[in-house]
């Protein structure tokens, strides 16, 4: 049985937030959506509420290229007090790079489970779900 | 042979110049190599103080290691470049008892090959640098607002629902302009890249200073900016446009990213440090944390702060522009302290 996930999209194109919530609707699975504009801004809320379980996600999508702190210095960020945080969260890293040197960075931090390259399709975050229910 | 006349003959034949200096800085010793690379038989030197017939040598660099090897009786190995006869010289002083013994070499022409292929590697670093920025500009910039494109056409194409449809084509205009802008800057800098017959001007530093605040003198005003200037050179020749944007580029930053905790306070420096033009704009704004950002600085659509104005093209621009002139920009910059933005001409 699928219980419902939280999903942080941490992304500063308000147009690419509009399009992968649509695609997300559509795939008949929606989850609790919380949108944050740069990693500022999910990094201050982690820190608000490292113990508060229940308000963290289960899921990441994050965008690398963003204004006042971009997607690596939010890994970065996380990396410090990651410890800390009792519930698993799976990473993923949804841009429109195709550079294999960003590829490449990204395999440097263990907990992101994945790059994908931009679009975020229905098929991939059904499997991405799927994954995460029991 | 006997042996002092072999010592003759071998000193007069070796390959490296050979000068033998007294305790007062007499030559006693000049074989034919040293004779040949000063241009003069050893007659001419022999006996004589060297510092009364080469005194524009007093001060340059191997001046001082000669003073160096005699205080602290080591021999001292160097490289030098003797800037009055534009040649380079390998060197070996040797302390004696006596003086002096100075053994060198004409290593000009080696290295005069040497910085030309340092001139070829930073040239082709650099174009890599460019090549790899042109690269990440591509995928990060251009290729976002494409996927959006392509994203919503998707949509469109298997939505049944007429009110959704609309929604949708009403998303396609914001992303084409978005594309459009950042396509027109990519253009724009790469003219700049290629523009090689860009005219010079003789700009009066001052005038275009004045011109160039007459534009900022209403948020000048209203925010109560103090605007300081100091200008040790009054003329530089430069392309207009450039110096202008330059200047109104930095100023227009300083405004945009002040503190709202204090009055801001601009200044404006232009002065000559070790035969080059700088031009610095300080001020005492949000700054911005080197450690974590200053890769980021100068690239396009990077932006540190929220402002609604904020694109990230300015510095990139400055810096393509300053770079096509062959100067440099650069950055010191602390956080809710201030930036100091510096730039060679």
């Amino acid at each position: 049985m699928n219980s419902t996930k939280t999903i942080f999209l941490i992304d500063d194109d308000p147009i690419f937030v509009f399009l992968t919530k649509k695609t997300i609707l559509k795939t008949g699975q929606e989850q609790k959506i919380e949108v944050f504009s740069n990693g500022k801004e999910a990094i201050d809320f982690f820190l608000g509420n490292k113990k508060n379980s229940e308000l963290l996600p289960e899921i990441i999508f994050l965008d690398l290229s963003m204004p006042v702190m971009d997607g690596w210095q939010f890994l970065d960020e996380l990396s410090t007090f990651i410890n800390e945080i009792s519930k698993k969260i799976d990473i993923y890293i949804v841009s429109s790079s195709i550079s294999p040197l960003d590829l490449e960075k990204s395999t440097t931090y263990s907990f992101v489970k994945e790059f994908i390259v931009k679009p975020l399709s229905q098929d991939k975050y059904t499997s991405i779900i799927d994954k995460i229910s029991f | 042979m006997n042996s002092s006349i072999q010592i003759q003959h071998t000193l007069e034949n070796m390959s490296d110049g050979l000068v033998v200096l007294d305790s007062n800085w007499n030559y006693t010793v000049v074989n034919k190599k040293a004779a040949e690379l000063f241009g003069c038989t050893s007659k001419d030197l022999i006996g004589k103080n060297i510092w009364e017939i080469y005194p524009e040598a007093i001060g340059q660099p191997f001046y001082k290691n000669y003073f160096k090897a005699i205080e602290t009786k080591q021999q001292i190995n160097f490289e030098d470049y003797y800037k009055p006869w534009d040649r380079w010289f390998e060197n070996r002083v040797i302390p004696t008892n006596e003086g002096l013994i100075i053994l060198f070499q004409d290593i000009t022409f080696r290295k005069k090959h040497e910085l030309e292929i340092i001139e070829n590697a930073k040239f082709l670093s650099n174009s890599n640098q460019k090549l790899n920025d042109f690269c990440n500009i591509v995928s990060h910039n251009l290729r976002a607002p494409l996927v959006n494109i392509s994203l919503i056409t998707d949509l469109i194409e298997s939505s049944q629902d007429t009110n959704e449809k609309i929604e949708l084509v009403n998303k396609i205009k914001p992303v084409v302009n978005h594309l459009n802008e950042v396509f027109n800057e990519l253009v724009e800098s790469l003219q700049v890249q290629h523009e090689k017959e860009i005219q010079f001007d003789c700009i009066n530093i001052k005038q275009q200073f004045h011109k160039t605040l007459e534009a900022f003198q209403p948020e000048i005003k209203k925010n109560n900016v103090k605007i300081i200037s100091e200008f040790e050179i009054e003329n530089i020749s430069y392309p207009l446009k450039y110096f202008n944007s330059f200047l109104s580029n930095l100023i227009s930053n300083a405004l945009k990213y002040r503190s709202l905790d204090r009055d801001l306070e601009i200044k404006i420096k232009i002065y000559e440090k070790e035969g080059q033009i700088i031009m610095s704009v300080s001020d005492n704004g949000l700054g911005i944390d080197l450690l974590k950002n200053g890769s980021n600085m100068f690239k396009i659509r990077k932006v540190f702060h929220h402002h609604p104005d904020a694109r990230g093209f300015g510095l990139f621009m400055t810096k393509t522009q300053v770079e096509a002139m062959g100067g440099k920009i650069w950055v010191e910059s602390f956080p809710n302290i201030g930036s100091t933005f510096y730039i060679s001409f």
